[in-house]
C-alpha cells in the first residue's frame, strides 16, 4: 500500500523528536541564557540599556532564537504525544495539553524579550518619562521575561513527570529513562515558587543533565523499537474494541515483553 | 488475547477528571480568598503595604491560582477522553477551548508576580518614586484580575460543549450535563457583561457564579464518587 509507506516509522519519529528537542534546547538556551546573559548587567539598568542599543542586532538575534525555540518545542511536543499515545491515550493527551500551555507561556517570553527594544527606541513618543525611567522599564521587562520562563518551567516539569510515567510503562523504551525524567520534572516544578526553584537550581541542573541528555541521546541513536511499539499500539486497539475495562474486569496479564531496567 | 493494561479504565479516567475538577475549584477558591483581601480598591499604597508585609500570603495566592490552572489542564484532557465516544469532534473542540482558557491564565500568572518585582526596593527602580511604583503594581494587579473573565469566555464555551455531550451520553446522568451547560452560559454572560457594561457586570456576578459552580461541582463530584457507567461507556465506545 502506497499511503502506508508514506507514514514515518516510530523509530524515525522518535529520532526526529530527539533532534527537535536538542534544537529547542540549543535555540532557547542561546537566546535566553547566552545572549541575554552577555547583555544584561545585573542590577544596572543603564548599562543593560546601553548594551542592548549598542548590540541591537545581537539582541534581536537572541529574540529570534528564543522564538524559534517555541517552534521546535511545539514540534517535539506533538511527536512525543504520537510516540507515547500507545502507552496510555488519556495521560499522553494530558501531557500534550500541559506542554502546549508551557509553549504559550514560552511564546509570551518572546514578547517580553522584545519589549525593552520598543521602550528604548521609542524616541520622543515616550518623552513623558525620563531616560533613566525608560531604562528601568526596559530592565523590568527583562526581569518579567525571566519570570515567565520560570512559570513555563512548572509546566515543563509536570510534562516531564507525566512523560516519565509513560516511558516507564512503555515496552519500547528503557524504564530508567522514565524514572530519571520524572525526578527531573519534580525538580523543575519547584519553580512554582521562583525563589525556591532558583535556590535548588544547582541540584535541578544535575537531575536535568542526568535525565534529559541520556533521553535525547537514546532517541537520536536508538529511537524506539518498532516491533514493540506496534505491539503496544495494537494492544491498545484491541483493549478498546474488546469492551474490556482493565481495572474493573480482572486485570489481564501483561503480554508484551518489557525491556530490562538498564537497557 | 493481547491487551494493554497500561491504559486507564473509563472509571479511572472519570475519577481523575472529577478529582482534578474539585482540586481546581478548591484551589481557585483558596487563591481568591487569600489574594482578594490584599487588594484595597483604588488605594495603591495600602495594597502595596499589604503585599510587602504579607508576601508569603501573596505568593500562596499565586501558587493556588497556578495549581488551579494546572489541574484544569488535567480536567480538560480526561474529560475529552471520557466524552470522545459521544462525539470525537465536539469533545476535541471543547478541549481546545479549555486549552485556550488555561493559556490565557499563563499570561495572568506572569502579571500576578509583577508587583513583587516592583515593590522589592531594587536599586534600578529608584528612578521612580515610591508612589509611582505602587501605582504600577496596582495597575498590574488590575490587569491580572481582567485576565480571569477573558479566560472565562473560553471555559464557558467548553462547559457548554461538555454539558451537551454529557446530556447526549448514555453513561452519565442527563441532568448533570444540562446544569453544566447552563453554568457555562452563565460564565459567558458574566464575562461579556463585565467588559461591555462594567457598571452592570459586578451585579450579575453574585447570582450567576454560584449557578456555574453548581454545574461544575456536581459533575466533578459525580465523576469522582460514581465515575461512569462502564458498560454503557464501552457500548458507546465500540
Amino acid at each position: 500500500m502506497t499511503h502506508k509507506a508514506k507514514e514515518w516509522s516510530p523509530k524515525a519519529r522518535a529520532r526526529l523528536a530527539g533532534a527537535f528537542e536538542a534544537l529547542e534546547g540549543f535555540t532557547s538556551t542561546f537566546g535566553q541564557v547566552n545572549i541575554l546573559g552577555k547583555l544584561l548587567v545585573v542590577g544596572n539598568a543603564a548599562a543593560t540599556a546601553a548594551n542592548i542599543l549598542k548590540h541591537e542586532t545581537l539582541f534581536r538575534l537572541g529574540f529570534a532564537s528564543s522564538l524559534l525555540g517555541v517552534v521546535f518545542h511545539l514540534a517535539w511536543a506533538f511527536l512525543f504525544y504520537q510516540l507515547l499515545r500507545p502507552v496510555n491515550r488519556s495521560v499522553s493527551f494530558c501531557a500534550l495539553l500541559v506542554i502546549l500551555v508551557g509553549c504559550t507561556i514560552q511564546a509570551l517570553t518572546a514578547l517580553l524579550y522584545l519589549a525593552p527594544l520598543l521602550v528604548l527606541t521609542a524616541g520622543s513618543s515616550l518623552s513623558a518619562l525620563t531616560e533613566q525611567q525608560l531604562q528601568a522599564l526596559a530592565y523590568l521587562f527583562l526581569k518579567l521575561n525571566g519570570l515567565a520562563m520560570d512559570t513555563n518551567l512548572v509546566f515543563f516539569g509536570l510534562w516531564c513527570v507525566l512523560t516519565g510515567y509513560l516511558i516507564f510503562r512503555s515496552t519500547f523504551m528503557p524504564r530508567i529513562l522514565g524514572v530519571l525524567l520524572a525526578i527531573d520534572g519534580l525538580g523543575w516544578m519547584t519553580f512554582m515558587s521562583p525563589p525556591l526553584g532558583h535556590y535548588l537550581f544547582p541540584i535541578i541542573a544535575v537531575a536535568c543533565g542526568l535525565a534529559e541528555i541520556p533521553l535525547q541521546l537514546w532517541l537520536l541513536i536508538f529511537g524506539v523499537n518498532n516491533e514493540r511499539w506496534r505491539a503496544q499500539a495494537e494492544g491498545i486497539q484491541e483493549a478498546s474494541s474488546d469492551h474490556a475495562d482493565a481495572a474493573d474486569a480482572e486485570a489481564p496479564k501483561r503480554v508484551a515483553v518489557r525491556l530490562p531496567l538498564f537497557l | 488475547m493481547t491487551q494493554s493494561n497500561t491504559e486507564l479504565s473509563p472509571r479511572a479516567n472519570a475519577r481523575a477528571a472529577g478529582g482534578l475538577w474539585w482540586l481546581c475549584i478548591l484551589s481557585g477558591m483558596v487563591g481568591f480568598a487569600v489574594g482578594a483581601p490584599l487588594i484595597v480598591a483604588n488605594d495603591a499604597t495600602a495594597t502595596a503595604t499589604n503585599i510587602v508585609t504579607k508576601e508569603s500570603l501573596f505568593r500562596l495566592g499565586f501558587v493556588a491560582d497556578l495549581i488551579s490552572g494546572v489541574s484544569y489542564v488535567g480536567v480538560t484532557a480526561f474529560i475529552y477522553y471520557l466524552l470522545r465516544p459521544v462525539s470525537k469532534s465536539l469533545s476535541l473542540v471543547g478541549a481546545f477551548f479549555g486549552l485556550a482558557g488555561v493559556a490565557i491564565g499563563g499570561a495572568s500568572w506572569v502579571i500576578h508576580l509583577t508587583p513583587l518585582l516592583l515593590l522589592h526596593g531594587d536599586q534600578y527602580l529608584t528612578v521612580f518614586t515610591t508612589s509611582q511604583l505602587q501605582a504600577m503594581s496596582l495597575a498590574a494587579l488590575k490587569l491580572q484580575t481582567q485576565a480571569f473573565p477573558i479566560g472565562m469566555v473560553f471555559f464557558g464555551i467548553q462547559c457548554m460543549s461538555i454539558g451537551y455531550l454529557v446530556a447526549r451520553s448514555t453513561f452519565l446522568p442527563r441532568i448533570l450535563g444540562i446544569l453544566l451547560a447552563i453554568g457555562g452560559t452563565c460564565y459567558v454572560i458574566v464575562s461579556l457583561s463585565n467588559f461591555l457594561a462594567p457598571s452592570l457586570g459586578p451585579h450579575f456576578l453574585p447570582f450567576l457564579m454560584p449557578i456555574a459552580l453548581i454545574g461544575e461541582g456536581l459533575l466533578g463530584g459525580w465523576l469522582l464518587v460514581k465515575g461512569v457507567n462502564v458498560q454503557h461507556w464501552n457500548e458507546e465506545a465500540s
